[in-house]
């Protein structure tokens, strides 16, 4: 096809079947330059406006945002309550931000273990997650709080703030359990200054758990920001769902509009989404992190491998469990297709391995398993990661499916043609 | 448009003319190259108003339009209006 003709073809069909074959004679009269292929085009996108039906593309957008406000009506409603403990070196105490970062870590790894959550989760003032009680295990419950509760730590003048956030279907509820989780972030500190403080009656400690109990002794924890009840839920965002669901309405009525062979057009972005969801499927894995768990003993650590393996039952992760050079040792790599799969894993895996340390003391009497968190770090190829693996899947199907049907019913049909521009022609005002 | 559409209505003023015509009459009389997509663009709008017609068989490749009574009439209140302007700034150019 010359460049005329497809420039020609770019017209409204109606337009074409009136026009197209005096624009075509003029052009080839004259000879065609680049100006003119230019000047066609522009007049192409003037008449698509100009016979543009508004009606159709108001009725696409309104539709589109009803959608989206019935969405925004019925999606959950969820709130967030925040609270901030302060760690800061006690008076006359000298402790590196690094010492005091690796405080707070242990102090947040405790609040976020089992037997904690649990205790909170049991707790009947607080009457967290009813329904999903009723419906789903505890196990299922536990892993649920731990998804809604979030921990960041910054500094703060001389100290270190951990923010506890709490997300929950209720304001008061999620005040309620922030307040508790502040609570037990302040206990489990004063626990560790409790036994830091009998450490020095010649209790025999593994040298690295004295020092990072020394830590706890040297810093004191104050409340920075007591949690509030949040008075605003704080999503779903209305206002973006609603900005959401015109922009697809309008997308969806500029699709319409613009593709003339809708089965064709179907039936390539399907093939696009299967292409993406496939290469989103066979690109490597990416992000790394690596938990180590350290026994006080090697006599202990025999304990630890069946512990450290029902550890990495955490779904969307890979890990490999090895035995370090360093006897005590057990290194868990996680490989995950995201940062957040990899975060939540070593949030899970840091829980857990506070429950296998207590499952190791309550069955030697003694001994303790403390995990370590590694720096996050990506995977060791370069290729980039490509996320929206399984809605693309399901999209591109659905499209593929679609488009198919659609041929096959123009098959059928013999003269079945579907136009939205031609529909849009013929009823356009003259 | 305006400014296209009293082009093509001068154009046809003086008889029928078809799309190539109308270009070649508009670049010799006013200067002005209008391209083709243009052209055409303003075609199709003074045919919906009814201003110009064509006149050839349907489907004819050269098809030749002619002005009607209500293009002749637009186009006679325009040039009114052009000669009223014209004659004012006339006036004011003129070295007192």
């Amino acid at each position: 096809m010359s460049l005329l003709k497809w420039a020609i073809r770019c017209y409204p069909r109606a337009w074409r079947d009136r026009y197209g074959p005096e624009l075509e004679t003029l052009v080839e009269d004259r000879g065609i330059s680049s100006r003119d292929v230019a000047n066609i085009l522009a007049g192409a996108l003037r008449m698509h406006l100009a016979t543009a039906s508004w009606g159709i593309l108001s009725a696409f957008a309104l539709a589109g945002i009803l959608a989206a406000a019935v969405y925004a009506w019925h999606a959950p409603r969820y709130y967030l309550s925040e609270a901030a403990v302060r760690f800061a070196p006690a008076p006359g105490a000298v402790l590196s931000y690094g010492e005091q970062l690796a405080e707070v870590s242990r102090v947040q790894q405790e609040v976020n273990s089992r037997p904690v959550l649990m205790s909170v989760l049991e707790k009947q003032s607080l009457d967290l997650y009813p329904r999903l009680r009723q419906e789903a295990p505890m196990e299922d419950v536990l892993e649920q709080m731990r998804r809604d509760v979030e921990f960041h730590a910054e500094r703060s003048g001389s100290g270190v703030a951990l923010h506890i956030r709490y997300r929950g279907e209720d304001p008061a509820r999620a005040q309620a359990a922030v307040y508790e989780l502040t609570a037990r972030a302040i206990d489990a500190h004063h626990s560790r200054q409790r036994l830091a403080a009998q450490l020095s009656d010649g209790i025999l400690i593994n040298p690295r758990d004295r020092t990072l109990l020394n830590f706890s002794r040297l810093t004191s924890a104050t409340v920075l920001d007591p949690p509030l009840r949040p008075a605003h839920a704080a999503g779903p965002n209305a206002m973006m769902i609603l900005g959401l669901g015109l922009l697809a309405g309008l997308a969806s009525a500029g699709l319409l509009w613009s593709v003339r062979a809708l089965p064709v057009a179907a039936l390539t972005a399907g093939s696009l989404l299967l292409l993406y969801a496939l290469l989103a499927y066979m690109l490597p894995l990416r992000y790394e992190r690596t938990v180590i768990l350290r026994a006080d003993s090697p006599a202990t650590l025999k304990l630890a491998p069946p512990l450290a393996e029902s550890l990495v039952q955490v779904p969307e992760v890979t890990a490999s469990v090895e035995t370090g050079n360093e006897p005590e040792t057990i290194t868990i790599h996680l490989r995950a297709r995201d940062w957040r799969s990899a975060d939540r894993a070593v949030s899970l895996i840091a829980g857990r391995a506070m429950d296998a340390a207590e499952y190791v003391r309550r069955k030697r009497g003694a001994g303790a398993i403390t995990p370590y968190i590694g720096p996050e770090s990506h995977g060791e190829d370069e290729l980039p990661y490509l996320p929206f693996f399984a809605p693309a899947l399901w999209t591109g199907l659905a499209l593929t499916g679609c488009g198919a049907c659609f041929l096959l019913l123009r098959r059928a049909r013999g003269s079945y043609t579907f136009s939205a521009i031609d529909w849009a022609c013929k009823n356009s005002p003259r | 448009m305006h400014d296209r559409a009293l082009l093509i209505l001068i154009s046809l003023s003086d008889g029928e003319k078809h799309g190539y015509a109308m270009m070649e009459d508009i670049a010799a009389f006013a200067g002005a190259k209008l391209g083709p997509g243009t052209l055409y663009g303003a075609i199709t709008r003074l045919e919906q108003r009814g201003w110009i017609r064509p006149v050839g068989p349907a489907g004819e490749r050269r098809q030749p339009y002619a002005i009607t009574g209500a293009g002749r009439a637009w186009l006679e209140s325009e040039i009114e209006k052009l000669q009223k302007i014209g004659k004012v700034a006339a006036r004011r150019l003129r070295p007192a």
